[in-house]
């Protein structure tokens, strides 16, 4: 625990020594959601399975109040109502390569076992098979990135902002009201079955005081919710962007590939604007990165916080071929999707732009199949496969 | 077997932090202005937000 503390505090005082205090900020931030996400056990892989093999609607409801209050917390920075605040919205064209990519990415969480934010903080929290995922999620993505172009030279609508089209506030009820549909449609699905709905203020692990629940967790979900909120609300202002994770996938991916003697400056994605700026900058100059460092180290603390670092478990080859297969198909997605959950789902829709309202549709759609594969694979134990 | 996962990971930690340190010492740093507190270029594509004539940009 004194190890990852220590990693953070002299990595934050580096990153402001060699660059700028906004890198040590982004990394600050990168840690607090890292600390969140494990503390919650924040993932969308596990809620949407309980979703559709359960019934149980926690995971999903909480998803959707994140979305709801990112949206409300996004909407008029990216509105403009405070003119001092420079944020650019996650825009992204409604075409063929969200559809597919998003589509695939679904497939892949359920196989390798994690989202964007899942994959990192269970790396974090140790588990070893994650490290799998982690690696071929970066393999797939670096993939993904030698063959965007050509899916986005397929159909597309082009981009389309609720915000511009309709202004901030109009675009926030209507957003706000097609969630809340969502939220009620959830819980009904739940309360038919059980007769009533699971709490998102559930904790595990009993009666604690404030600050040890605080400290050393687990948190209720929408403790996690809060958090991931504010914590994107930050990289908005601080970052100029919202909270992405997989560009720097791709990114390592593309420089260990040069490493290794490929020519990756060749590559349409890599040879302009900010990907080959990335490229061709230390590794630490990249925000989405140095987040992304900020979350596993930040999973790492509360991990160790938690006394729950690297928990024991063996590999079984089914584990391993899915998690290799995953790992692929999360990375490849996520470049066509123009992000995971987080870039292209929470970011998109928060943004008002109707990309993520389609990565969700096609994510989920992807996820069902991917729960089924899961089955097949025997993933799961047999009293889960069975519900 | 909880403490062979303890060093693996403990491993791959260690071998991520050489990677990004060799990978940092072998680029310049960005700008000489970052020593002076100024702001690195604008990156508002830094989580890879395209635009319609830069689309291969991601999330």
């Amino acid at each position: 625990m004194l190890t990852a503390a220590l990693a953070l505090f002299a990595l934050s005082l580096f990153l402001q020594h060699e660059f700028h205090v906004k890198q040590a900020l982004l990394f600050l931030i990168g840690a607090g959601l890292g600390v969140t996400l494990l503390h919650a056990a924040f993932g969308f892989t596990g809620g949407w399975r309980r979703m559709i093999r359960e019934r149980r609607s926690a995971g999903v409801r909480a998803h959707i109040m994140l979305v709801v209050l990112t949206s409300a917390l996004f909407f008029p920075v990216l509105g403009h109502l405070f003119p001092g605040v420079s944020a650019h919205p996650a825009l992204a064209p409604v075409g063929v390569s969200v559809l597919v990519g998003a589509f695939l990415f679904g497939i892949g969480m359920q196989l390798g076992g994690g989202c964007g934010s899942g994959t990192l903080f269970t790396v974090g929290e140790g588990q070893v098979d994650m490290l799998i995922t982690l690696a071929f999620f970066i393999i797939g993505a670096t993939i993904g990135s030698a063959h965007v172009l050509w899916w986005l030279s397929l159909p597309s609508l082009g981009t389309f902002s609720l915000i511009d089209e309709f202004g901030w506030v109009p675009a926030l009820l209507f957003q706000t009201t097609c969630l809340a549909m969502l939220y009620a449609w959830s819980q009904s699905m739940e309360r038919q079955r059980y007769g009533r709905v699971e709490s998102l203020g559930f904790i595990h692990g009993g009666d604690k005081k404030f600050a040890d629940r605080l400290l050393f967790g687990p948190w209720p979900l929408w403790w996690g919710v809060l958090g991931l909120a504010v914590f994107n609300l930050l990289t908005l202002v601080v970052g100029g962007h919202p909270w992405s994770i997989t560009f720097a996938f791709g990114l390592w991916g593309a420089k260990i590939w040069a490493v290794l003697g490929g020519d990756v400056l060749a590559w349409p994605y890599w040879s302009t604007g900010y990907p080959a700026e990335a490229l061709t900058q230390s590794v630490l100059a990249d925000h989405t990165s140095i987040m992304d460092f900020g979350i596993i180290l930040g999973a790492v603390l509360a991990a160790a916080l938690a006394g729950k670092f690297a928990p024991a478990g063996s590999l079984r080859w089914t584990r391993v071929v899915a998690a290799v297969s995953g790992g692929l198909l999360l990375g490849y997605g996520a470049r066509l999707a123009f992000g995971c959950n987080i870039g292209g789902l929470v970011a998109g829709i928060a943004s008002g732009s109707l990309h993520g309202w389609l990565w969700l549709g096609a994510g989920f759609t992807g996820t069902l199949v991917g729960v089924h594969l899961r089955t097949l694979l025997r993933l799961d134990p047999r009293s889960v496969r069975g519900a | 077997m909880k403490g062979v996962n303890r060093w693996i990971m403990l491993a791959c930690i260690v071998l991520a932090g050489i990677a990004v340190a060799l990978d940092h010492v072998s680029h310049q740093r960005p700008n000489a202005e970052a020593q002076d507190g100024a702001p690195l270029p604008e990156q508002p594509e830094a989580g890879g937000y395209g635009t319609a004539s830069d689309d291969s940009e991601d999330e």
